[in-house]
């Protein structure tokens, strides 16, 4: 089906023929890369999570022909969340209608298992800088980086004209279709145009004034990417887990008794700030020495020793990147008699 | 698509097709595709389609292509689909991690199991919640599989439906995009009816795409707690099955077990020790060492009695002293004669023997190479001192008396100790009796053998009895007792509403378990119903005999103990370690074999008085109902108010007596000074009691404790009267001897008075009862009554009373209820809101994929 684009196409913020007077209105009239940093991970994240919580739900559920699979995704933090919260609500909601004596030992369980539900997010979440943040430090090539897509799309009605909208995506975030392009200089601005993959080769021991260093690096930063996504995904699965074996432990029960996240109540929420820190610790040393013995005592620290040495043999894999020059690759071959390569 | 038909195909691409500013090489068919240039591969993507035949094969398959994205993964080359599937291996690698540290954590086999049950449902339910509330409506509704896999041409599998924006509409036929429009009711007639179609039906998928992600968070755990929820039962069945079938094989273990108990710690060091000591007399510091290792720590009882009979082997009242000995002996007169004296003196010269002389006063004395007693010693000693007195006179004969050494100063020197005992002792402990020798070493090692043997077999059999009865989850008494209480509760069928409100209040539930069973009893063919429940329920108690048998035969436990026990205890005994064989084997209460038994058997006698106790009182109120064998009642000449407090009294005991009670009077409050006038017999109108005195709470009432005979026909009544014909025949006749022996057993524990009168208010003998009940009421006819049967007299320890006593229905019915609360609750809640959820996400779908028409075919 085609759609009327109206008379006002000149109007359009189309990255090709945008005009001044919606440039002004929109903070990006082209792709453009971001800076990865505390401010614009957190302008993002917000970004991202408004719109997963109003206007991409409110777009699927009508079947609006612009929903997309970007907006899909983004919408995987709500199962997230709510998923979260009703997993604490499983353990504790219904607490309240058995007798007390059973709602105490209830509670007891409920309230450490909604603790193991943030710990599993917060550690999840954290844990992939384990290995971002090295191989950004050690390659130079930052996995995380940010860029803003501006995207055009189809108006709903003859007088739409709101049909532009911003996505927040990563540079590296296909590995088949990176966005090289928005890592090359601009000649216009007195940029190099290889300045980045000049600055990558150099990091990685490739050397320096590379003719096509571009050409060079690509298929190392594609093998990095690769190799720290797969270090990420399955070690932030390994730190949540230790983490819900560290919310499990016996101190947390006395912390959880009295916590309260009631700020306003300034002595309480003071306590219990002051209360965490010792049932953590008292925690972590209990998740660490364990009780009785065999692998009930070595439990916690296997757990632990298990998801550190995921990081760190993530990270060692990550710098075992292969130094081969660009060109035909076995695993860009898809018929090995025919040698054609896909780009 | 075949090669043919993009040669044949109408599209053009640079490259490939001619194009329109190219002269086409043949003019007939100028899109043709030329064959001198690079074709595409020809596409090989195509729809899945998975059923119950090929659905392991696709597993499988999946499994292998996630194994090779991880390997790729690593190796650095995987795509991006690849590196999607890497997440799936993430979550379940970390959720098998999390499971098997919280099972660590976890005491019983069905809790460890449901952590991995626990994990297992959370990710099925994330697969099988979209498959069940969004595909398999809209399947129904729309007529399309909205989570549609396809795999594209390079073999992965996507879902068709991901990304609408691209969406791969050539995998399906015309036909079956047609197909799909007719379910859908679009007219057939319409211009573009497959774009229709198509657009349509991404319209749905991606509402329910959303709709899928906005309902999952709700979906997902509550989904997962519910398969928990069902799965607990099967997983601790399964469990129990388990454990049960391991168990069977754990006592022939016991007896077959062959142990290498020289390589045990106990052996190894008292080996070292018996090398080092071999051939030496035993003193009191090898003795201590010895005991310190031969030890039995697993009952303390028979260490004690080891320990004790162990100093006894290895010490003796006698001494013995050899030739070489002398030196020493001659060592302790030195030191005692030095002393005050000098070394140097001259009297000291005179009088201190040499060995040659000690050796033949000791030899003379016929000293040498015997067992010596303490009275020995004495003669040794005084025949040293003689000498060494006679020695001292010879000196003192050459000296003036002046310069002479008096006798008493020696002898005080010899005797330096007060007491004469010390000094019979300082020669007796140079060499005691008994002698590390080879005899007495191959005694030590067999013990030790031996004893390391038998703890080794008694753990296996502690290890059985734990899992078959011990007070802890999941044992197989504990499985039984769960079950059964399920199942007496849906057999006396107590409507849930009540229970549910008594829960909590024990007076309200005593009122609700009474009427249900007054309820039971006052109709014959409920009655027979639940009575015959309630036997099945008992019956089932058989699984047990192997351990404990009620007739008082030796089961195979009680062999296996035997055999175990039996040849060590026979070996100690042999080796003159008696006491410690009675500790370990022997019919003392308690010995390690009584303990062992009697532990298995008090277990089971809790459980067993409880079900026995309940067929029992709903015998008692049939009986009540159908005034059949009531003599304890009827027979006893009571008037009718006693009557009635006698099935009240009865009926409180036989439903809510508790377990403490039998320590104190249970108790009752009666009328002090009933109407003796009446004497007509109890009233029963419909199969329940017609109250026409007795009322309870009523003012003037108070305890009756010294009126024997309400006791006593209440006791009758409750135990001693036959059952009821119709619970004989229900019961069966294995299980009515078993019951009729609780009935005696009971009867005869509790059935006598001492037991239920409060203390220091009892009276000790029937004389003295037998007064103040015939002057209280001297119209009855006791003990003369010939209904009358006075209970032996039988005293029981508070522990067999409590065991006999069993659970009361009050206690259980609010464990019960409680327990049933708690669970209901949660899924009235949870349950509730997973309907809810699904019935909304359902309903949504009935209104997704509403499309507008082409306005030509509106018109």
């Amino acid at each position: 089906m085609i759609s009327p684009l109206g008379n006002d196409i000149n109007n359009r913020n189309l990255s090709f023929a945008s005009s001044d007077k919606q440039e002004k209105k929109l903070d990006y009239s082209h792709d453009t890369l971001l800076k990865n940093n505390f401010v614009t991970r957190t302008r993002i994240g917000f970004d991202k999570f408004t719109n997963a919580l109003t206007i991409y739900p409110a777009k699927g559920i009508t079947g609006n022909k612009n929903s997309n699979f970007y907006e899909f995704l983004t919408m995987g933090t709500i199962p997230y969340l709510v998923g979260s919260g009703m997993l604490m609500g499983v353990f504790n909601l219904a607490n309240k209608y058995f007798s007390h004596f059973d709602k105490s030992k209830a509670d007891v369980v409920g309230k450490k298992l909604a603790l193991g539900v943030v710990f599993y997010g917060l550690a999840k979440n954290i844990s992939k800088s384990f290995i971002t943040t090295p191989v950004k430090h050690i390659t130079g090539v930052d996995t995380e980086l940010p860029y803003a897509k501006v995207v055009n799309e189809l108006p709903d009605s003859v007088d739409d004209t709101d049909v532009v909208s911003i996505e927040y995506h990563k540079v590296f975030e296909s590995i088949e279709f990176p966005r090289w392009d928005l890592l090359y200089g601009d000649d216009s601005k007195g940029e190099v145009r290889n300045q980045y993959y000049d600055k990558i080769a150099k990091k990685l021991g490739l050397g320096e004034d590379l003719n096509d260093s571009d050409q060079d690096v690509k298929p190392l930063i594609r093998e990095i990417v690769v190799k720290s996504n797969m270090a990420k995904t399955i070690s932030s699965y390994l730190w949540a887990a230790t983490a819900v074996g560290f919310a499990m432990q016996k101190p947390w029960e006395g912390f959880m008794d009295k916590a309260t996240l009631k700020f306003w109540k300034k002595e309480k929420f003071k306590q219990t700030c002051s209360s965490f820190g010792t049932a953590a610790k008292e925690s972590a040393k209990l998740f660490f020495n364990g009780e009785g013995h065999g692998i009930k005592k070595h439990g916690g620290k296997i757990m632990l020793g298990l998801s550190a040495l995921a990081t760190v043999l993530g990270v060692a894999n990550v710098m075992n990147y292969s130094k081969k020059p660009d060109g035909l690759d076995a695993s860009n071959v898809i018929i090995q008699s025919e040698k054609y390569e896909v780009c | 698509m075949n090669i043919d038909k993009i040669k044949n195909s109408t599209l053009t691409y640079k490259g490939f097709f001619p194009t329109l500013r190219e002269q086409p090489q043949d003019k007939e068919n100028p899109y043709a595709l030329r064959d001198d240039l690079i074709k595409p591969l020809p596409p090989e993507g195509h729809l899945v389609h998975t059923n119950i035949f090929n659905a392991p094969k696709h597993m499988v398959d999946g499994f292998a292509y996630d194994l090779k994205s991880l390997k790729k993964g690593f190796n650095g080359t995987a795509n991006d689909h690849e590196l999607g599937k890497l997440n799936s291996i993430g979550m379940v690698t970390g959720g098998a991690a999390l499971a098997t540290y919280l099972a660590t954590r976890r005491q019983t086999a069905s809790s460890k199991a449901m952590e991995f049950v626990g994990i297992g449902s959370f990710l099925a339910s994330m697969a099988i919640w979209p498959a069940v509330a969004i595909q398999l409506p809209t399947k129904l509704i729309h007529g399309f599989n909205v989570r549609q896999h396809y795999k594209d041409s390079m073999d992965r599998e996507k879902l068709f439906f991901n990304d609408p924006q691209y969406i791969p509409w050539d995998l399906y036929s015309e036909q079956q995009i047609y197909k799909i429009g007719d379910y859908m009711g679009v007219p057939k007639d319409m211009n573009n009816r497959r774009d229709y179609i198509q657009n349509r039906m991404k319209k749905i998928a991606t509402q329910d795409n959303t709709l899928w992600m906005l309902s999952a968070g709700f979906a997902v755990p509550i989904m997962s707690a519910l398969i928990c929820n069902q799965a607990e039962q099967p997983v601790k069945n399964l469990c129990g099955y388990i454990r049960s079938e391991q168990n069977k094989k754990i006592l022939s273990k016991a007896l077959e077990a062959q142990y290498d108990a020289e390589n045990s710690d106990m052996y190894k060091r008292l080996d070292s020790l018996l090398e080092l000591h071999k051939g030496k007399a035993l003193d009191q510091n090898i003795v201590n060492q010895i005991c310190e290792i031969v030890s039995y720590e697993a009952n303390p009882m028979v260490d004690a009695k080891l320990q004790s009979d162990l100093r006894a082997l290895l010490t003796s009242n006698k001494s013995i002293l050899e030739q070489q000995d002398g030196d020493k002996m001659l060592k302790v007169l030195e030191k005692n004669l030095s002393k005050k004296l000098g070394k140097d003196s001259p009297v000291f010269k005179a009088i201190m023997p040499n060995i040659d002389e000690l050796t033949e006063w000791l030899s003379g004395g016929n000293f040498i190479n015997r067992d010596l007693s303490k009275g020995d010693f004495v003669k040794l000693n005084a025949l040293i001192s003689n000498k060494i007195v006679e020695k001292l006179e010879t000196y003192n004969a050459g000296l003036p008396e002046s310069e002479r050494v008096a006798k008493e100063n020696i002898l005080m020197l010899l005797n330096n100790r007060v007491n004469a005992k010390s000094s019979v002792n300082r020669f007796r402990t140079i060499r005691p009796a008994v002698k590390l020798d080879e005899k007495l070493q191959g005694v030590l090692r067999t013990l030790v053998r031996e004893l390391t043997t038998v703890d080794n077999k008694i753990e296996i059999v502690k290890d059985y009895l734990f899992k078959e009865l011990s007070a802890a989850e999941e044992t197989k008494l504990a499985n039984f007792w769960n079950k059964s209480q399920e199942d007496i509760f849906k057999a006396l069928n107590i409507p849930w509403k009540d229970m549910n409100k008594a829960r909590g209040n024990r007076d309200m539930m005593n009122e609700v378990i009474r009427s249900s069973m007054d309820r039971i009893a006052s109709d014959k063919s409920e009655f027979e119903s639940v009575m015959g429940k309630l036997a099945e329920v008992a019956k089932r108690m058989d699984e047990f005999e192997g351990i404990v048998s009620e007739k008082g035969n030796v089961t195979f436990f009680e062999q296996t103990i035997s055999r175990v026990l039996n040849p060590t205890a026979k070996k100690l005994i042999e080796m003159g370690l008696e006491d410690t064989a009675e500790a370990l084997a022997g019919g003392k209460p308690n010995s390690e074999k009584a303990v062992l038994k009697s532990y298995a058997k008090n277990r089971l006698m809790g459980v067993k008085s409880t079900l026995y106790r309940l067929i029992n009182t709903l015998d008692m109120h049939r009986r009540l109902a159908t005034m059949t064998n009531v003599s304890g009642l009827l027979g006893n000449g009571l008037c009718r108010e006693v009557q009635e407090e006698v099935v009240e009294l009865s009926k409180r005991s036989t439903l809510f007596a508790h377990r403490s009670d039998f320590a104190v009077k249970f108790f009752f409050n009666g009328n002090p000074r009933p109407n003796y006038g009446d004497t007509s017999n109890i009233e029963v109108r419909d199969g329940r009691i017609v109250n026409k005195y007795y009322k309870a709470g009523r003012e003037g009432y108070r305890d009756v404790s010294a009126d024997s005979n309400l006791y006593r026909s209440s006791m009758q009544l409750i135990y001693n009267d036959s059952m009821h014909p119709q619970s004989k025949k229900l019961l069966g006749e294995k299980l009515a001897e078993k019951i009729a022996r609780y009935r005696q057993e009971s009867f005869e524990t509790f059935g006598n008075e001492y037991y239920f009168i409060r203390p220091n208010s009892y009276m000790e003998s029937d004389k003295v009862l037998q007064e103040y009940d015939m002057k209280m009421h001297p119209q009855k006819q006791r003990p003369d009554n010939p209904n009358y049967i006075k209970p032996k007299y039988k005293r029981v320890s508070n522990k067999y009373k409590f065991l006999l006593t069993g659970v009361s229905m009050d206690d259980l019915a609010m464990k019960y209820a409680t327990k049933k609360h708690n669970a209901r609750a949660w899924m009235k809640l949870f349950g509730g809101l997973g309907i809810g959820i699904f019935a909304i996400t359902v309903g949504a779908q009935f209104f997704f994929g509403k499309t507008p028409k082409p306005k030509e075919q509106v018109q």
